[in-house]
């Protein structure tokens, strides 16, 4: 149905999600296949003597379209935080980022003219590569994690989840008051040392094999099967609570890895690009200056 | 032994007793010792018209409000100078533009002098229908959350009167006959932008006769799939759902929001009702007998027209449910979740959104620090996110009670808080939203690139750092969304978003949100 609308409501509104992978159509997609196909042409059709190189009117062109290019995805950073300025949309710009990056792969290679040597000039292409390399990875995180962050919630966000946590905790608390001192103390143990997050390896591996919680639940299975039925009872209750808790534990566990996983590109991406410029700067010099 | 007299002041007589901001001791006492006393109101009243540029004294403004406006002929003095302290006036040469189409109402207007001429066609603005003094416009301004349909302009030089929202509905209130004549008018004006703009007046006569204004509370049903009724719904305020039983189930199809009709379907085919329509929100709908519609279709094509087109859209929707494309599930969760009372919410897609909170961080540094915006609280329907920020209600829950009136709705629907905000946090327990906070100003930040460059101060977004949180000691006063109104391009927190997850969608776009499914 359309709804109608005669005052004119709706004027130049989005009413639709759309990823910066397919901004626009693809919009920057095909400029930058557009760049990429200039640039192999503009390669092809040049063939300076003894062989095709950095230093040819071609390899100029793309040298300098190439070093304007990642000049202007690191002003990227910058655009990013400057929030009051109306330059458009962020999304535009990330997807200009994306695909204008990608194709610097095409320029800058190109550029080279397949010339490699333990040299600056090879180090500022390597490290051009690593990034691109690093962002790549950013691209495939931001479209695979969202998703899998929402399934693994059920709804309920990482504030919810760590104060269920908190009181699961002050349950396990009052229940480990009716049950003997070796379980209270592991419960204790449990409730005091149990982590969540920790360093970022931890954080992306979600590897804790000395989880206090885990070793609870083990060392309570244990004492369980010798005990009298009385404290056996006392004791399910706190099963109970702590096999909850181990399950939002393992949930809360997976979202900090999911998010890990958005995060960790970027402290690989920003480093090396900074280099990457340093790199770029000192190829440069060295090419006008000491060449 | 003296007299002893006893004066019985203010609301006990029958009057408000307090005006908000005005000493009235001393006209109180100066008007008991016999002193004659200009009334404590008289200067605010003497400025509204020096403001204008008018040369009238408060005394014969309101002998012209009252002879010239018959809709006020009943009002004591007493009762046109309180609503006449929260008006403004205006001078208006020919030409001169008094409203705009699409933009939120916010007041009504009534004609002191002169004339107006409305444009009755978008398209061409000679076309104006002419109202002379003592008429009045902008009626629609008493439906919060409705836009202006129509444009005004001056036809000649007029004197015109404007009285916001909340004192019209307080009059309203009060006087019964005033709430009568402006809604029979407000009937007619609505049929004709809903139904038949370009329709003389009299071939609507027998409509709006038979045309009656019905309110629903939320889930009541105004159609009933099945039923043999005959009747037409314009949504005047609110929206509707519109449902069909297939299998035993309730599928629902489509949200109508106001501004559209609904029950033309069967009207037009002669069969019993093919779905049924609820309220999601308390909606007020006019209904209008379908014989006095069907004349009308009959004797104007144009009409005829539109409400064919409709109905044949109405009917693939309505195939679309039969095979069974479900959005009932985003749909319940809008109503759920109040997203329904909306003029523009943000809703975030959780399937591309990558929690780096730049949308709260831009929100804080284009609104002094603080972000208006929760981006991680709030609802989630599979991938749909409602993120704790304001969503401009219709009706606004946190305008009900402000004892400064500082909270308005500017022309393009933001409800934003205005500088005289005393903090006394009303607002703030209204909401049922939990959208507005009470903060004190944090103090400024240094530049974007002194931070960058040289890690001066904190960083952009809000700073949350117990430090910083102490350090905010001032008063406090209430904090809200207000759709970036004030900066250009619009929302910083769609802007500044990198993926495309944000975006903000007004009622009309539900449909389309619904159609995604909250993939």
């Amino acid at each position: 149905m359309t709804v109608t609308d005669p005052v004119g409501a709706l004027r130049g509104r989005r009413s639709r999600h759309e990823s910066f992978l397919i901004y626009a159509r693809f919009r920057y997609l095909k400029i930058a296949c557009a760049a990429a196909v200039v640039s192999i042409v503009l390669y092809l059709v040049d063939s300076p003597y003894p062989s095709r190189y950095g230093g040819s009117w071609v390899g100029y062109t793309l040298g300098s379209a190439g070093a304007f290019l990642i000049l202007w995805l690191m002003w990227f950073g910058y655009r990013k935080r400057s929030y009051l300025k109306n330059q458009g949309n962020l999304v535009a710009w990330l997807s200009a980022h994306v695909y204008l990056g990608l194709s610097l792969l095409v320029i800058a290679t190109l550029h080279t003219g397949f010339h490699f040597g333990w040299n600056i000039h090879t180090l500022a292409y390597g490290l051009m590569c690593l990034v691109i390399a690093s962002g790549g990875f950013g691209v495939f995180s931001y479209v695979r994690y969202p998703r899998l962050m929402t399934g693994n919630r059920l709804g309920i966000g990482m504030p919810e989840m760590l104060s269920r946590i908190a009181s699961l905790n002050d349950q396990l608390r009052t229940a480990a008051m009716n049950v003997d001192d070796r379980t209270a103390r592991l419960v204790e143990r449990a409730v005091e040392t149990t982590l969540l997050g920790g360093s970022f390896w931890r954080q992306l591996s979600v590897y804790y094999p000395n989880c206090a919680t885990a070793a609870a639940l083990a060392g309570i299975s244990e004492i369980q099967a010798n005990a009298t039925p009385e404290l056996a009872m006392a004791m399910r209750q706190v099963r109970v609570l702590l096999e909850d808790q181990g399950q939002l534990l393992t949930r809360a566990r997976q979202d900090i890895q999911y998010k890990a996983m958005m995060d960790i590109w970027l402290y690989f991406h920003v480093p090396l690009s900074f280099a990457l410029l340093a790199a770029l700067l000192a190829h440069v010099i060295a090419v006008f200056y000491l060449w | 032994m003296t007299p002893t007299r006893l004066y019985v002041i203010g609301a006990l007589a029958g009057y408000p007793l307090i005006k908000h901001c005005l000493n009235q001791g001393y006209e109180v006492v100066e008007y008991i010792l016999g002193n004659n006393i200009a009334p404590a109101d008289e200067p605010l009243i003497q400025a509204k018209l020096d403001h204008a540029d008018v040369a009238m004294t408060v005394g014969e403004l309101v002998t012209t409000v009252r002879e010239r406006l018959p809709l006020f002929a009943t009002l004591t003095t007493l009762q046109i100078r309180e609503f006449l302290i929260r008006s403004r006036l205006y001078k208006k040469q020919p030409g001169d533009v008094v409203i705009t189409l699409g933009e939120y109402a916010n007041s009504v207007y009534f004609i002191l002098d002169g004339e107006v001429g409305i444009r009755t066609d978008p398209k061409n603005p000679e076309e104006l229908a002419k109202l002379g003094a003592g008429k009045f416009f902008g009626e629609l301004a008493l439906l919060s959350g409705r836009r202006r349909t129509r444009t005004v302009v001056a036809t000649a030089p007029s004197l015109l009167l404007e009285i916001d929202r909340n004192t019209m509905i307080r009059l309203v209130r009060s006087v019964p006959e005033v709430k009568q004549a402006i809604d029979s008018q407000a009937v007619i004006r609505q049929i004709k932008v809903g139904l038949a703009p370009e329709v003389d007046d009299q071939l609507l006569d027998e409509v709006v006769r038979t045309a009656q204004v019905v309110e629903f509370k939320p889930d009541d049903t105004l159609i009933e799939q099945g039923a043999h009724d005959d009747w037409v719904y314009l949504i005047r305020s609110g929206s509707v759902s519109v449902s069909v039983r297939l299998g035993g189930k309730d599928i629902v199809n489509a949200y109508v929001p106001a501004g559209n009709f609904v029950g033309e379907m069967a009207m037009l085919m002669h069969a019993p009702r093919s779905a049924t329509v609820k309220a999601a929100v308390a909606t007020e709908a006019i209904r209008i007998d379908s014989s006095a519609f069907r004349a009308l279709l009959d004797r104007a094509p144009r009409v005829r027209q539109q409400v064919e087109k409709t109905l044949n859209e109405r009917l693939v929707e309505h195939h679309r449910a039969e095979l069974g494309i479900e959005r009932g599930g985003v749909l319940e969760f809008f109503r759920r979740t109040g997203v329904v009372e909306a003029t523009d919410v943000l809703l975030i897609d959780e399937s591309l959104c990558v929690r780096c909170d730049n949308c709260e961080k831009a929100c804080a540094q284009t609104h002094h620090g603080i972000s208006r915006l929760n981006r991680e609280a709030g609802p989630t329907y599979a991938t749909l996110h409602v993120p704790t920020s304001c969503r401009h209600c219709e009706d606004p829950h946190c305008m009900k009670d402000c004892p400064p009136d500082a909270i308005h709705r500017a022309p393009n629907g933001e409800v934003f808080i205005g500088d005289n905000c005393i903090g006394c946090g009303n607002c703030e327990r209204n909401c049922p939203y939990g959208v507005i906070q009470m903060a004190a100003t944090p103090p400024e930040k240094p530049g974007l690139l002194s931070w960058l460059l040289f890690g001066m101060g904190y960083g952009p977004g809000e700073d949350k750092s117990p430090e910083a949180i102490a350090r905010r000691t001032g008063s406090k006063h209430a904090v809200k969304c207000d759709m970036c109104k004030d900066i250009d391009g619009g929302p910083a927190c769609v802007r500044a978003c990198p993926t495309g997850a944000a975006i903000r969608v007004a009622p009309e776009q539900f449909i389309n949100v619904m159609r995604q499914g909250g993939r």
